[in-house]
């Protein structure tokens, strides 16, 4: 591993030179031994919430288990109008000093004019400040699951009237939590579980109709596990159902498996339908920002003003200058015809009359292309013209369902319809087995000038409706900085020693220039040095396939934070900014927030004290 | 022996006692025999006074015929109606005579051969009856050109040396290798003619390359040694050197060993008809059977002395190599006939003597006309129709897979709505249990499982609701095949293409969904034509490529499923470029989607080939044929052709017409397996008694009494537990997915667990639960282990007396023994005790030192019984 000094971060306080040396040193010697943050000490780590929320103007009694938790000093939300009294913690089990797990009770005091959604909940002890775990706010009155079993056929447990919050565990191997409640002919209600990471829950609605063999009993009419289980899915259920007749009838909670535990906590929503109150599955986040930009994902809006958005990650003076074997300079148009680049980009909308045996109609990059797949086998076509070493950007969002229900399969023909480009990405493995990713991105370099045809489907021939809707921006290449990767959320540095942060840079579209990276906000005492790591260069393998073409050359760079011996302590978590900020042929471009860590210097081990 | 042992031991012991008390006590249904009623007749006897019955009327057949050509000649045969009813072969005894005898020449045993052009009349008379058959003879003076194929061929087939067992088999037999059944002549021409040895995986012949025939030396060509043992021939001797048959292979030989003319130009077979199809024969009885054969230019020919017979059941019928049957012993046998690259199946049925005064049998439906017409034939008298308790219980177990509840089965029998059973067959197929029952017949059958190590539990979670929405639904059944087969995308149904992370190979894929939904196996035409059917290895491989574009997008667990929609990948980003083409493995070359029926289907931008063959496998009749048959097995403990799946022109379905009318009646329907289920239990022959009435012939399926079946695994777990209100426990270890333990919710049957893999039951194990690693059929053979699991295993002991069973609670509540036998027998038996089951077994208990301990071993041997572990 090559350690370099770059010169490119900078703490925005100055580091003084007798000390930089002195960091410099530490960061040498710590940067292959030290975990990310720093911290010899033990931090505290959370693992459930019980109950997973509250209403606005409740005061709940909260229990968190986790780790490490026997110092508490506060609890953080990432709203105001949360406030937490701290009012126990134990270690948990009769052996108390075998689990290691505490159990922290807290009096949760959520504000009247809370909004329902998730929010963020920390703890801080003497160890730091802990991971987050979610908690809800939810406008239903709340219920909370009774102490007894209450399981098919035996007894379920009434619900009080919907709309209401219930709030149970699964804690017992196989354990099932049935509720009965009552609905009026016609009645349509929602139903929605959010659960502790630990739990994987699923929905099941009976009736009461049990058929010959027992009259008294239940019959299933509806159940939900999950939407779709897919990476980065949520694996919580939701279902709606409308009951065509008055009657008793009973949802049942459980866990995938019947795995259980008591971190296996979950939030039962019933609520009348339409549902009025924001969906519980997703966070009661801002709008995004900069920070929040994402290069090669589904759902990433494509909108007009993409490339002044793409050219604001780049040196934006650059994108005037003329150049050979520019995207837009097509075969037929003149060198002088060079559009304004941040012009809004011009929208056409595409549908089945493009597809075969039609003329399919001509656009210019950058265009943005819309439509729908209706129907199953449907293709949609454009036509344009590229110049020799002309590159081409195919980027595609999807707006209404998207992978993998639906998989808009991108294919550029030339003018034999000879296939030159696809957004399927396919390798041989280790077995010799052929594998294929679909890509939301792609990337193209013209070998020669010529017509070229751009298919877009679904990449089966079995669906099309009316959510399979796609944006397709067909574009130049922008040479800009990509997703900047942070995995840490906090760090707990400690008095007298360095932390390290890593940060990966994704560089796309050919870009060659720097990337600086600064830390802003950082608390008193602690100081940044920034190092590269530059992985060794080496050429993709055979059987990786064009790999340049769906995947963004990235590197690694890490900070090095040094925290001065005598630095005071923080009682509460300090806000850091890192931003990033391209160079290009030695221009700056604009400066982009990347991420906010919430920073902690803690005393050192020596000082630590219980309090 | 420590102490569990000694508990077990001696309860074991205990409970055996209670079986020999209740052998006497509880009805085996294997093991009473004939009702008072059909005792009283005296078969033989009867069969004897009846079978004298004088002929009625004569059939000779074929009613027509034309004989072209020098030497051709055709069998006749004298079909006579005896009084009863039924039919017999009265060739033998008849004398036959020409109207015009210049015109052709009688032969041994109703046989004519031309003399010279005209027409004549042929006459068959037995007594003072007579029929008929009109005979034109034209060309009587042309001898007609050779052919290899019509000359030389049918010798070898006749002979058996075109069988599997011999030289048609993968790659010949001592080097020489012929067509199965002369399919291929101009390959049998070559190989017999050039030599060479077959290879598997090209289609140039292998060295040494010995040719069959010397033109030098006639009389030494292999062709002629071999049969004749002149050299030695494993096959043994197969052709006498002064039979017409060598005389006419060596003339071939000695002419040079023509082909004659192109295959192209030549009047081929176009199919084969056998007269009589069905024969029914009583022990030592003939038949004669002619095989007449249409040619491609619209002719007919008797081909009786060209062809090869074969039966099934050698015990049941001996055939001659002229066709001639003779019955052995009770039974039904098939008989194949084969030649010319073509086949025909007839059966004959050997019966038994006949019955004085056959019961009258009303029929409810086509089934039970189809059954009752084959018995009645057969003289076989069907069970009485099954008694309420039989029928109820039978039909719980078949619609819902549990049996009935107490309080209902006192209810139906205490009913007297004289439409009950009708009333109950509704009640059970609208039943939550029918949806839970007939989605675990199914997960079993479409193959719900986790298969590695628990990686995508989900897959199968999503694959087994699908499966549930299905029956839930009532989908129409051709609906789900083509969903199953076609799947694409991430959708439920696609996931069983994913067993293993990874698309199977396309054959796999292929055979499995022609062996679910079309009831064949394909699978042995993978490397050579298949060695009984007519399906070749190009049709395999043309099927095969039907699968041939399917990948797999993106890693685990998020995979798609589709058909590349190029068909084939123009710029490969991998160096593989054929990665998509099926390859055919003998020629090496791209093998395009071929359905079975020859036609050719092209991959199009918009359309993929899977969908095609979807939409035409549902469609073929073998689809409702295939469906129906698994169906009934389910009913009948049997498919109308077992196995379920391997349909063959040589295992006959044992009732072809009602085969085929269950199939129609199911496309009629819409697919609706509802409907079906409903015209199957409603037939009279489901409802029969399991109890029979006279002797049944071995190995018949006959259907003239309900079968006794074991309860599979999952159905008897789950009737130990609700006969003795103890559910069971379902634990589910810790594996790659889930990492921590788990169990299924508590009273969790056994027919709801959604992979075999995953929830752990040493119980189903030993009773057999499929793995679902490939298409399940279970073995129901018992197990020593099974015995050990009765005598000593936690399910046949440890759920007796506990909190919460049934008979426990009884005692505790101060029931006395009667209510408590009551109770107990129509929670296993759905029936009554008689009163001297009653009367005995209270008299057990109360003579037995501790009560607890009686009410114990009673239930021990109630649920060990025989007629607890069957449904009967």
């Amino acid at each position: 591993m090559k350690i370099e000094r770059t010169g490119l971060g900078h703490a925005v306080r100055p580091l003084a030179l007798s000390n930089l040396a002195a960091a410099f040193r530490a960061a040498l010697l710590l940067l292959s031994t030290v975990p990310a943050g720093g911290s010899t000490l033990p931090e505290p780590t959370l693992s459930s919430v019980f109950p997973l929320g509250g209403q606005p103007g409740a005061q709940v009694q909260v229990t968190i288990r986790g780790k490490q938790l026997a110092s508490p000093r506060a609890v953080w939300f990432d709203s105001s109008g949360l406030n937490a009294e701290i009012v126990n913690c134990e270690a948990e089990g009769e052996d108390k000093s075998e689990s290691g797990v505490d159990r922290l009770t807290l009096r949760v005091s959520i504000g009247p004019n809370e909004k329902p959604g998730e929010r963020l909940l920390r703890v801080v002890t003497t160890g730091g400040l802990s991971n987050s775990l979610p908690f809800w706010v939810h406008q239903a009155p709340a219920q909370m699951e009774s102490d007894s079993a209450h399981e098919l056929p035996h007894g379920a447990e009434p619900l009080k009237p919907y709309p209401l919050a219930v709030h149970g565990r699964i804690t017992r191997l196989g354990e099932v939590d049935d509720f009965s409640f009552q609905a009026p002919a016609g009645t349509r209600l929602r139903f929605q579980v959010v659960s502790s990471p630990a739990l994987d829950p699923a929905i099941t609605l009976y009736e009461t109709d049990g058929g010959w063999f027992n009259p008294k009993g239940t019959r299933r009419i509806a159940f939900n596990d999950e939407e779709v289980f897919y990476p980065g899915s949520s694996t919580e259920p939701a279902l709606s159902y409308r009951f065509d007749r008055q009657g008793t009838y009973f949802v049942r909670v459980s866990s995938f498996k019947g795995v259980a535990s008591p971190d296996h906590a979950y939030l039962l929503r019933v609520v009348p339908e339409p549902d009025r109150e924001a969906p519980a599955g997703s966070p009661n986040r801002p709008e995004p920002t900069p920070a929040d930009w994402e290069e090669r994902t589904w759902n990433r809006p494509l909108a007009a003003d993409r490339m002044k958005a793409l050219w604001t990650r780049s040196v934006p003076s650059l994108a005037s200058r003329p150049e050979g074997g520019s995207d837009s300079e097509t075969a037929d148009s003149a060198p002088d015809a060079k559009p304004d680049p941040f012009a809004p980009i011009p929208l056409v909308v595409l549908d089945s009359r493009q597809s075969a045996g039609r003329e399919p109609a001509r656009i210019t990059p950058p265009t943005l292309l819309a439509g729908t797949i209706q129907r199953p086998g449907e293709i949609h076509r454009v036509r344009f013209s590229a110049a020799v070493g002309g590159s081409i950007v195919l980027e595609v969002e999807t707006p209404g369902k998207t992978v993998p229900l639906f998989n808009p399969y991108l294919k550029l023909l030339d003018a034999d319809g000879v296939e030159v480009l696809t957004n399927v990405h396919s390798i041989l493995n280790s077995n010799s087995e052929i594998q294929k990713q679909i890509h939301p991105k792609t990337t193209h370099s013209f070998p020669r000038a010529g017509e070229f045809t751009l298919e877009i489907r679904d990449i089966t021939s079995t669906y099309g409706d009316a959510e399979m809707r796609y944006r397709v921006l067909v574009r130049p290449q922008v040479p800009h900085m990509g997703k900047i990767h942070i995995e840490e959320e906090v760090l707990n540095l400690e008095a007298g020693r360095a932390g390290k942060l890593s940060v990966i840079t994704d560089q796309e579209e050919g870009f060659e220039g720097a990337i600086m990276l600064t830390m802003e906000g950082l608390p008193p005492g602690v100081e940044t040095v920034t190092a590269t790591r530059t992985e060794p260069v080496t050429p993709p393998a055979i059987n990786r396939g064009r790999e340049e073409r769906y995947v963004a050359r990235n590197q690694k760079a890490t900070f090095v934070l040094v925290v001065s011996p005598d630095a005071p302590e923080t009682r509460r978590p300090v806000t850091v900014r890192v931003s990033a900020r391209p160079v290009m042929e030695g221009l700056l471009g604009p400066v982009t927030p990347v991420k906010d860590l919430f920073v902690m210097v803690l005393p050192t081990r020596e000082g630590h004290r219980e309090d | 022996m420590n102490a569990f042992m000694d508990s077990h031991g001696w309860l074991a012991w205990r409970g055996l006692r209670w079986v020999v008390c209740l052998a006497a006590a509880v009805v085996s249904p294997a093991e009473v025999t004939v009702p008072a009623r059909a005792a009283s007749a005296s078969p033989g006897t009867a069969a004897k006074a009846t079978f004298d019955a004088s002929v009625v009327s004569l059939h000779l057949y074929p009613e027509e015929r034309t004989l072209r050509g020098a030497n051709a000649s055709q069998q006749y045969v004298l079909m006579g109606t005896l009084a009863d009813g039924s039919r017999k072969d009265l060739t033998a005894q008849a004398s036959f005579s020409l109207s015009d005898p210049k015109v052709a020449r009688g032969q041994q045993r109703g046989r004519f051969a031309a003399v010279a052009d005209g027409e004549t009349e042929v006459v068959a008379a037995v007594g003072k009856l007579d029929a008929r058959s009109r005979l034109r003879v034209e060309d009587a003076n042309r001898t007609r050109p050779f052919h290899f194929s019509r000359d030389v061929l049918p010798i070898l087939t006749r002979r058996g040396c075109n069988q599997t067992e011999c030289h048609s088999g993968l790659k010949g037999r001592g080097g020489f290798k012929l067509s199965m059944n002369a399919s291929h002549p101009r390959q049998d021409y070559d190989w017999i003619v050039q030599g060479g040895m077959y290879q598997v995986l090209t289609d140039e012949p292998g060295e040494p390359r010995i040719p069959r025939v010397d033109l030098e030396q006639p009389e030494k060509s292999l062709l002629l040694q071999k049969p004749t043992m002149q050299v030695p021939h494993v096959g043994g001797p197969r052709i006498d050197q002064g039979s017409k048959e060598y005389a006419l292979l060596l003339d071939w030989v000695q002419g040079g060993s023509p082909y004659g003319e192109q295959d192209s130009k030549r009047v081929k077979v176009v199919r084969m008809e056998l007269f009589p199809r069905e024969t029914v024969l009583r022990r030592g009885e003939e038949q004669q059977l002619v095989v007449s054969a249409h040619l491609s230019d619209g002719s007919v020919e008797d081909y009786t002395s060209r062809v090869r017979f074969d039966v099934n059941h050698g015990s049941v019928a001996g055939i001659s190599a002229r066709g001639l049957v003779r019955a052995r012993n009770g039974g039904e046998t098939a008989i194949l006939v084969r030649g010319a690259g073509q086949e025909v199946l007839g059966t004959v049925g050997v019966v038994a003597d006949r019955v004085a005064e056959y019961p009258d049998l009303t029929a409810r439906n086509f089934i039970d006309e189809r059954i009752f017409a084959k018995l009645r034939r057969f003289n076989i008298v069907p069970a009485e129709v099954s008694s309420d308790s039989e029928f109820l219980r039978r039909v719980c177990l078949d619609l819902t897979g549990r049996i009935p509840p107490v309080a209902r089965a006192k209810e139906f029998l205490e009913d007297q709505d004289p439409r009950k059973r009708e009333k109950l067959v509704e009640a059970l197929l609208e039943s939550p249990e029918y949806v839970d029952y007939w989605t675990f017949r199914f997960a079993d059958l479409f193959r719900v499982s986790v298969f590695v190590l628990g990686i995508n539990p989900k897959w199968s979670q999503s694959y087994w609701e699908w499966i549930r929405d299905a029956v839930e639904r009532n989908r129409p059944y051709d609906e789900v095949a083509r969903e199953r087969i076609s799947s694409q995308g991430y959708s439920a149904a696609s996931r069983h293409y994913l067993p293993y992370l990874v698309v199977p190979p396309p054959e796999n894929m292929m055979g499995e969904q022609v062996r679910v939904f079309m009831g064949r196996r394909l699978d042995c035409a993978q490397c050579h034509d298949h060695p009984y059917e007519r399906w070749t290895q190009n049709q395999f491989w043309g099927m095969t490529a039907f699968f041939g574009s399917m990948f797999k997008l993106g890693g685990n667990p998020e995979s798609v499923i589709f058909d590349h929609p190029n068909g084939t990948e123009v710029a490969p980003d991998v160096p593989s470029p054929n990665d998509l083409r099926v390859l055919h493995p003998r020629t090496g070359e791209v093998v395009d989607p071929v359905l079975l029926d020859g036609t050719r289907v092209a991959h199009t931008p918009t359309n993929y080939p899977r969908g095609d063959l979807a939409r035409w496998m549902t469609s073929h009749p073998y689809f409702a044929e295939a469906a129906v048959n698994r169906i009934w097995s389910y009913f009948f403990g049997r498919g109308l052709v077992e196995p379920v799946d391997d349909f063959r022109s040589n295992n006959p379905p044992t009732h072809p017409r009602l085969l085929r009318q269950l199939a129609q009646h199911f496309a009629d329907n819409g697919y609706d397996l509802k409907q079906l289920f409903r015209v199957i239990v409603s037939s009279r022959t489901y409802q029969l008694s399991s109890t029979t009435r006279g002797p049944q012939p071995a190995g018949l399926a006959t259907y003239a009494h309900a079968p006794s079946r074991p309860l599979e695994a999952e159905i008897l777990l789950d009737a130990i537990c609700d006969v003795t209100g103890v559910p069971e426990h379902f634990p589910v270890p810790a594996f790659a997915s889930v990492r921590t333990d788990g169990a299924a919710p508590k009273g969790t049957r056994a027919i709801h667990l959604k992979e075999p893999d995953v929830y752990a039951s040493s119980f189903l194990d030993i009773y057999g639960r499929p793995t679902r690693f490939s298409v399940p059929e279970r073995d129901s053979e018992p197990m020593l282990s099974q015995a050990l699991h009765i005598l000593a295993g936690s399910t046949y002991n440890d759920k007796l007396w506990t909190e919460g069973s049934r008979v426990y609670d009884l005692f505790r509540q101060g029931a006395p023994d009667e209510e408590i036998v009551e109770e107990l027998y129509l929670a296993a038996f759905a029936r009554f005790p008689t009163s001297s089951e009653s009367e005995e077994l209270s008299g057990l208990i109360a003579r037995t030192a501790s009560r607890e301990q009686a009410l114990r071993d009673l239930q021990w041997a109630v649920l060990s019984s025989r007629e607890f572990a069957e449904n009967h």
